[in-house]
């Protein structure tokens, strides 16, 4: 990640900037803080956010809160449907560190070894103010061309293998279920 | 011919309550059976819940519903103040019904954003939003924080209220009456969500009481059964309030309560800030050493009957610190809601796939409840 | 101490007549019994003609120094102004069965496959005892008895063992500091 592979901001990147659509997903805890973002008092719609009902429309993948390895399934799953490019917002501290659930056997410690993130959003929980502090730099960082995607991914570890080997698994079961 | 096809309303969806996953069987557009995933938001509190000590695990219980901390942060502490054989001092058991029914407030206008969001009615959402805005706010005035508060304790209150509390409160509730009335009005008058809501998801109410129903979705059947009236616990057993109750029970008329139910709390709150002693203590402090026992606390939360059920027994250590309590359980209103009267409903009704999302939305679910 | 419902006390058994006694305080006020595992169906049965037709929840407690599981049984009644009472019993921890109750209370079914899946319990005539909440979540030991030490598991798979240095804690001042100067 050198300067080198940071190009020069261009019209696409303002563009891109300017309507970041995130998918309507409540993953846990911190979405409460997300519906005084969307409407009332700090209006996100103004600066061109919406909640996109499908993972082919959306931009980005927000993590509101703890994440479950049943939850992480899903959203491995989303991350792959989304089109380029794509980011990833992660907000409170559960996924980031462990949080207050740090000895808990199925919660996910660090989602950082698993999705590329883009922006982190610390608190328990952040404030609705915070939120919105987070989705306005996710927008200076996409117009200054700082995010660089389609991104390399990491060498897996052996915990992300399990899930990888997971997720194929309950795919191969769904495609047998509904034919 | 007449196939029937499995489909999943799966986890991400606009029309799920949470994070949650249903799976349906549709014969054309009309629901058959439905089952409940759960699982999504699982952290095994019960088992963290006993590495830790009983006043860090307070912290903990109120992050098991996050539309309505405070009622489960209140079950946990009548179950603990059982166990100690204590009462909280006068003051503090006023300032628990008022921070308690302001909590009822903000969940029922969140309540609206899953309600009134499948019928497409955004407008009633915004005011909605707007109105439990003013309430954090008076939350953050009070106990530091929007969502979380950790501010009923076993023992009393945390902290003592601040001087200008009666005008704080009072202006609070002036602002936000005229949205609720607007609400009202523009909302539950309007004809579309009448059609769309007047007789769906019917439930008998000999088959609500059956099937585990409590809290709104038993009062919405005719039954009058609120635990604030018939267990009287904290301050309720002196302040005069009515019991909203349909006669109809479908999912109009549950609707209708809650909206009586901000009414019926902003008179509560109101009574008691009058009643409430200003001075006198507000917490007794308790030991760190919980004595053996057992504590069954119930509330009526926003959504039906809370229970909390913790044991200590001082037997054999293994595995654990000696301060934490032995085995907590906590029993959450959404699991009879989602599982049983669900599937009940499905069976005996005519639920089409586009009126599942209003259904689930009428009987108010709270994940987290389900899985903790 | 004496109880106060004679419907319920007339509806029991014989043998768990003078068994039955009024505990607690404040809203944990109960009258409460302790059975056979072998009567729960018939207690069970009576209490629901008695008028408690609402079952709360069942209570799974380990008590592995005494060697058994204790099954709290917490049912409440609407008619009655929500009069509580609880059935208790006690099976063997080694060869954890007992009969099933989701055909007398609905609720039941739904507990009782949290009480297989967070404690290895069988329920003889349920059909449906599956990994619910915990699937895909924990693959192991019921997690809830008191002889599987999840936090110690827990530790070595993420932490490398230790608890107050975590690598977690350190990676991300050394990746995230070449991403964009400030944010």
């Amino acid at each position: 990640m050198s300067s080198a592979s940071r190009k020069k901001p261009g019209f696409a990147d303002w563009v891109r900037g300017s309507s970041v659509w995130m998918i309507h997903y409540c993953t846990a805890c911190g979405a409460i803080e997300l519906p005084p973002n969307m409407m009332s008092p700090l209006d996100l719609e103004r600066w061109g956010v919406m909640p996109a009902p499908s993972p082919r429309q959306a931009d980005v993948l927000v993590i509101m809160g703890y994440v479950t390895k049943k939850t992480l399934k899903v959203l491995m799953r989303l991350y792959h449907q989304m089109p380029e490019p794509r980011y990833v917002l992660v907000g409170c501290n559960c996924p980031a560190t462990g949080g207050l659930y740090w000895d808990s056997y199925s919660t996910v410690k660090a989602i950082d070894e698993f999705l590329p993130v883009d922006l982190w959003v610390p608190g328990c929980m952040p404030r609705a103010e915070d939120w919105h502090m987070g989705f306005l730099r996710l927008r200076e960082k996409i117009k200054k061309g700082d995010i660089r995607s389609p991104r390399p991914i990491e060498e897996p570890g052996e915990l992300e293998e399990w899930i990888y080997r997971e997720v194929k698994l309950r795919e191969e079961k769904m495609r047998r279920e509904r034919g | 011919m007449n196939k029937t096809v499995t489909v999943f309303l799966g986890p991400q969806h606009p029309g799920a309550p949470g994070n949650v996953s249903f799976k349906v069987v549709l014969d054309g557009e009309q629901v058959i059976d439905i089952d409940l995933i759960p699982g999504f938001l699982h952290r095994g509190f019960e088992k963290m819940m006993e590495y830790r000590r009983w006043d860090m695990d307070l912290v903990m219980s109120a992050r098991i519903c996050v539309e309505d901390p405070d009622h489960v942060e209140l079950t946990y502490t009548h179950a603990v103040e059982q166990i100690f054989g204590i009462e909280p001092p006068e003051k503090a058991k006023y300032i628990r019904v008022i921070v308690a029914e302001f909590s009822r407030i903000a969940s029922h206008l969140l309540w609206l954003m899953h309600f009134a969001g499948p019928i497409a009615a955004r407008y009633a959402v915004g005011w909605a939003i707007a109105a439990r805005e003013e309430v954090l706010k008076w939350f953050d005035y009070i106990t530091g924080h929007r969502i979380y508060h950790h501010y009923i304790f076993p023992g009393g209150v945390r902290w003592n209220i601040p001087s200008d509390f009666k005008e704080k409160t009072l202006k609070v509730l002036k602002t936000i009456e005229p949205l609720v009335k607007d609400i009202e009005v523009g909302f539950f008058k309007h004809p579309v969500f009448q059609k769309r809501a007047m007789g769906l998801g019917r439930l008998k109410p000999t088959e609500a009481i059956r099937l585990g129903a409590t809290g709104p979705t038993l009062r919405g059947s005719g039954i009058c059964h609120d635990l604030r009236k018939t267990l009287g616990y904290d301050a309720y057993t002196e302040l005069e309030f009515k019991i909203p109750r349909g006669e109809y029970g479908d999912a109009y008329d549950r609707a209708m309560i809650r909206i009586n139910e901000i009414y019926e709390s902003m008179n509560i709150i109101r009574q008691a800030l009058e009643k409430m002693p200003m001075d006198g203590p507000y917490r007794w402090r308790l030991p760190m050493v919980m004595p053996e026992g057992e504590g069954i606390g119930r509330v009526e939360s926003a959504r039906g009957e809370f229970v909390a059920h913790i044991i200590n027994y001082r037997g054999n250590q293994i595995g654990r610190r000696s301060l934490a309590p032995y085995r907590i359980k906590f029993r959450g209103p959404t699991m009879p809601l989602l599982t049983t009267i669900l599937k009940y409903i499905v069976k005996n009704e005519d639920i089409t796939i586009a009126d599942l999302p209003v259904l689930i939305g009428s009987f108010d679910p709270c994940p987290p409840d389900i899985d903790r | 101490m004496k109880c106060f419902d004679a419907e319920l006390l007339d509806k029991l058994p014989e043998k768990y007549r003078d068994k039955l006694c009024f505990v607690g305080s404040d809203t944990g006020k109960r009258h409460e019994v302790t059975v056979d595992p072998e009567d729960i169906r018939e207690v069970l049965k009576t209490v629901l003609e008695a008028g408690y037709q609402q079952l709360v929840g069942i209570t799974v407690i380990d008590y592995p120094d005494q060697g058994v599981f204790e099954l709290v049984y917490m049912l409440t009644s609407i008619d009655k102004k929500g009069a509580l009472v609880t059935i208790r019993t006690r099976i063997l921890r080694d060869n954890p069965v007992i009969e099933t109750v989701s055909d007398i209370y609905p609720l039941a079914y739904y507990q009782e496959i949290e009480a297989y899946e967070f404690f290895g319990i069988m329920f003889r005539g349920h059909n449906g005892l599956r990994q619910w909440i915990l699937e895909d979540n924990w693959a192991g030991p019921p997690p809830l008895r008191k002889d599987v030490d999840t936090r110690k598991i827990v530790l070595e798979l993420y932490y490398g063992g230790k608890r107050y240095e975590r690598p977690v804690q350190n990676r991300s001042l050394e990746e995230h500091g070449s991403w964009g100067e400030k944010q």
